[in-house]
């Protein structure tokens, strides 16, 4: 494969050939029809960076690929679906659930540990109450470097949650 | 396998300020969106074993990086999350309307990474540009003027009545166009700006085509007289007893149910039209065929069950002990025929094997499964070993190290 140029002009042809029948397929899967346009985008534009690979194959075999990249992609957001569904059910679950554990520590002990970087966010938001976008604005940074500390330091005390389990 | 972590399904691995003995401790990665590197940290990408990365991006060690997974939609009134941050990665679509905050938007940030498309209005696509690191999908201009509808628009002539003036849409999903309203159509839309598909009546079709630019999609026509129905239909006697000579042009798999008595299916079908594919019982086809368009459309007559495998599917013996009589498999997704099947058994027990999506079979199993193909669009494939691999640290949207 020698330019981009040759590349693109690959994946123009492929395009112009199969669109249809990968949409028909992608609509098979999909259900819907904006679905389906994304899941057929998705597979050009990896047909654009595997255009070298795409060239060495017949007709058929393209088409196959296509395809493949196309289910694949499907299902994989099907099982990232499932998983987050779940997560869902998982934590209002807990939420649901009593507190039956003896001697819980207390909030204050649990955030002590917390390294300082990530305390005052926590403390703010799980003490005061206080949404990304008000600790942002309280804290001079942007809401998603809030959301990315609190994240970090939720997983810092879960990884210090499972090494006092061991 | 050489000793080490291994890392796979990271959307974004992070890697400016790891240490070489953190990257020493990596066996492999595999499967990550986007790497991010600082110049530092750069001599490090040789070393790893990195299999099926989307795009590695230098990003100096000390900008901070915000990253969305999700679209981003800068609108006049609201610029998301807060502000402009100094590096912005977007794990989706981003969708961009002209105004004075957004403007600012693009010139604070000091580099853009989206794994998506951009709509952007055409007077900011400069400041865009030179801001964009790496586009992983499109990046779509329109003009200022152009009301950008997320999604899909549908059109209705009430809707356009509503309207003062004529304008221009910007789509980015698709937009349908059933009612007739060819005159509306003419009168009140400027241009029609169409990322996916336009699926519009026999009646409006014209003015729609007339209106439409640059788009990408295809045109859809239905036909006069038919009612348009989104995703998959199933006709079953109680929906058909509610037809009168019904046309219907369906934009997914319409199944035709087993308990259709031919009489029923004869007074109520006058039509029958679908994007995907018409699977009926055979004993219906003499009545049911005559409804359709042959030519165009896709029609699947099977006899006995219908087995549908639309998922990830294994196929056991057990199916066969628990069922009796022929069945007709059709496989849209992906379906892997258990060992414990007998060759014989898919010989005997199946009437026919349509194949749209994936099987996966022994070398004895294949030939029963060719003797028994009917429309075969997908891949038939002997069964391999399972390539999964197994990470120590998976399915991260951000990992740092």
């Amino acid at each position: 494969m020698d330019t981009a140029e040759q590349r693109a002009g690959i994946v123009a042809d492929l395009f112009e050939q199969s669109k249809e029948s990968l949409f028909r397929y992608a609509l098979t899967l999909a259900k819907t029809i904006d679905r389906a346009d994304d899941l057929v985008q998705e597979a050009f534009l990896r047909a654009l960076r595997h255009a070298g690979t795409l060239e060495r194959m017949n007709r058929h075999q393209r088409d196959a690929w296509l395809k493949r990249v196309v289910r694949h992609r499907f299902f994989d957001e099907e099982r990232g679906r499932k998983r987050d569904q779940a997560a869902v059910i998982e934590r209002v679950r807990r939420a649901k659930q009593p507190l039956y554990v003896e001697h819980a520590p207390a909030l204050e002990d649990i955030i002590e540990r917390v390294p300082e970087r990530y305390r005052t966010v926590i403390e703010m938001r799980y003490r005061l109450g206080l949404n990304s976008r008000e600790i942002g604005l309280a804290l001079g940074i942007p809401s998603g470097t809030v959301r990315s500390h609190l994240h970090q330091g939720i997983q810092w005390l879960r990884d210090e949650q499972k090494a006092s389990i061991r | 396998m050489a000793n080490g972590k291994t890392i796979g399904n990271v959307n974004v691995l992070d890697i400016r300020k790891t240490s070489e003995e953190t990257i020493g401790s990596i066996a492999r990665i595999s499967n990550a969106n986007v790497v991010l590197y600082s110049p530092a940290t750069a001599s490090y990408l040789s070393r790893l074993d990195l299999g099926n990365i989307n795009a590695s991006i230098e990003v100096p060690a000390d900008v901070e990086l915000q990253t969305t997974m999700g679209n981003v939609h800068l609108t006049p009134g609201k610029v998301d999350d807060g502000g402009p941050a100094v590096f912005r990665l977007v794990m989706g679509n981003m969708f961009i309307e002209a105004s004075r905050e957004t403007s600012e938007f693009l010139r604070a940030i000091s580099g853009l990474v989206v794994m998506g498309n951009i709509y952007c209005p055409e007077s900011l696509a400069p400041a865009l540009e030179s801001k964009i690191k790496q586009l992983m999908g499109n990046l779509r201009t329109y003009p200022d003027d152009g009301t950008l509808i997320i999604g899909t628009l549908e059109l209705t002539d009430s809707f356009l009545a509503g309207s003062e003036v004529s304008q221009g849409f910007v789509v980015t999903g698709s937009v349908i166009a059933m009612e007739p309203m060819a005159q509306a159509l003419r009168e009140k839309v400027d241009y029609l700006q169409v990322s996916g598909r336009v699926l519009c009546a026999e009646e409006n079709a014209e003015a729609v085509k007339a209106k439409l630019r640059g788009g990408e999609g295809g045109v859809t026509v239905v036909p006069s007289g038919y009612r348009l129905r989104q995703g998959d239909l199933l006709l079953d006697a109680a929906a058909l007893g509610s037809l009168d000579q019904g046309r219907i042009f369906c934009t997914g798999t319409v199944r035709i149910g087993e308990d259709v008595q031919p009489e029923a299916a004869e007074r109520g079908l006058a039509g029958l039209r679908s994007l995907v594919m018409i699977v009926c019982p055979d004993g219906l086809k003499d009545i049911v065929a005559t409804r359709l368009d042959l030519v165009a459309d896709r029609a699947i007559f099977y006899e006995g069950d219908l087995w549908l495998f639309d998922g990830e599917h294994t196929l056991h013996a057990s199916r066969f002990e628990y069922t009796e009589g022929k069945a007709t498999a059709l496989v849209t997704g992906e379906l892997h025929i258990d060992p414990d099947v007998e060759p014989a058994t898919l010989a005997t027990r199946f009437a026919a094997v349509h194949n749209l999506g994936e099987i996966r079979c022994s070398p004895e199993q294949m030939g029963a499964i060719e003797a028994r193909l009917g429309m075969q669009e997908g891949e038939l494939l002997g069964s391999t070993q399972e390539e999964k691999e197994d990470f120590d640290i998976g399915n991260a949207n951000v990992l740092t190290l």
